[in-house]
């Protein structure tokens, strides 16, 4: 089951691959939660980046700014991965949450001044079987074309 | 409350070891100077290992999987073959050539086990790498052979958490 996002000011829009919860709204940027109770979450982010931003720059910001943000950050994995249709960039990661290890899977991809992040994030112990839904859900995400 | 297990992590001749019991693990990791005692919960212990193994962003290949004589396996890292002077590069064995290719490059190997104490090797749960330049090749153990398949990052950790008592499982 997909439902759709449509930004109310913004050319976003988005086929999300389940329901979803909106979390934010700004006039540049939309966080949408696909599972909200906690564990596994999935957050859609998509926003306006500069027309020559590419996916690697993308994935080199919000890369730094998490590894501000969250205790004990660490890099696991980072590869080149399809969103979107497009050639985008996937990553994982570690952290520290209230004591408990978390583990952060996302894929990225920037294409006509737009940015999309799909961020799955799960207690550790639960990523071997949480891992394919992320999967399934970086495979079924997908941007519409502006009207 | 789940049986205490013995952890061992070898990676190029280097050893930790330790155990997990009460939701702690617990290991002994040489440094530069003597030992460090390393304590974190399970749910820790995951990320602990992948840091002790150096698991990190790697190329990723679109070679297939193949299968060599365990024999040539162990020798060849016995021997520490880096360099084509090594003796698997003078082998007439066309066996070993795609080993040798995958050698070749450069490489560090490493194990991670988990086993009930006093269990011995029965019934261990591990997870074994050859971390070459071309990509992570995950060795999977079929005797007489061992079978060598790329594989990612993100893959192997899942791999170490499910080694982990408390995981939910691969």
């Amino acid at each position: 089951m997909t439902e759709r996002y449509v930004h109310p000011h913004a050319e976003l829009s988005l086929t999300v691959p389940a329901p979803f919860v909106l979390l934010e709204e700004e006039v540049d940027r939309a966080v949408l939660a696909l599972d909200a109770t906690g564990n596994p979450t999935l957050i859609v982010t998509i926003e306006e980046v500069f027309p020559d931003t590419t996916a690697d720059e993308l994935a080199d910001g919000g890369l730094g700014a998490l590894a501000g943000e969250l205790a004990a950050f660490h890099v696991l994995d980072r590869a080149h991965a399809g969103l979107d249709g497009q050639m985008g960039v996937r990553t994982l990661s570690h952290h520290v949450a209230d004591g408990r290890g978390m583990t952060l899977e996302q894929w990225r991809v920037a294409a006509d001044g737009q940015g999309l992040t799909l961020s799955g994030s799960c207690q550790t112990l639960d990523y071997p079987i949480v891992a394919d839904l992320f999967s399934a859900a970086a495979e079924r995400l997908a941007r519409e074309p502006s009207s | 409350m789940s049986l205490p297990l013995e952890v061992e992590v070898r990676r190029d001749g280097r050893r930790a070891a330790g155990r997990i019991e009460g939701g702690l693990g617990r290991l002994l990791v040489p440094r530069t100077v003597g030992l460090e005692e390393i304590a974190v919960a399970e749910d820790l212990l995951p990320d602990a290992l992948a840091r002790l193994v150096d698991l990190g962003p790697r190329l990723t290949s679109s070679a297939g999987p193949f299968r060599v004589p365990a024999e040539a396996l162990g020798q060849a890292l016995a021997r520490g073959d880096h360099e084509p002077s090594s003796t698997l590069d003078r082998t007439e064995d066309t066996e070993a050539e795609p080993l040798r290719s995958v050698l070749l490059a450069g490489y560090a190997h490493w194990r991670v086990e988990v086993r009930a104490q006093a269990a011995a090797a029965a019934g261990a749960s591990s997870v074994e790498i050859l971390d070459t330049e071309a990509c992570l090749w995950l060795v999977s153990s079929d005797p007489p052979e061992v079978e060598l398949s790329p594989t990612t990052p993100a893959a192997v950790f899942g791999l170490l958490c499910g080694l982990v008592p408390g995981s939910r499982g691969v």
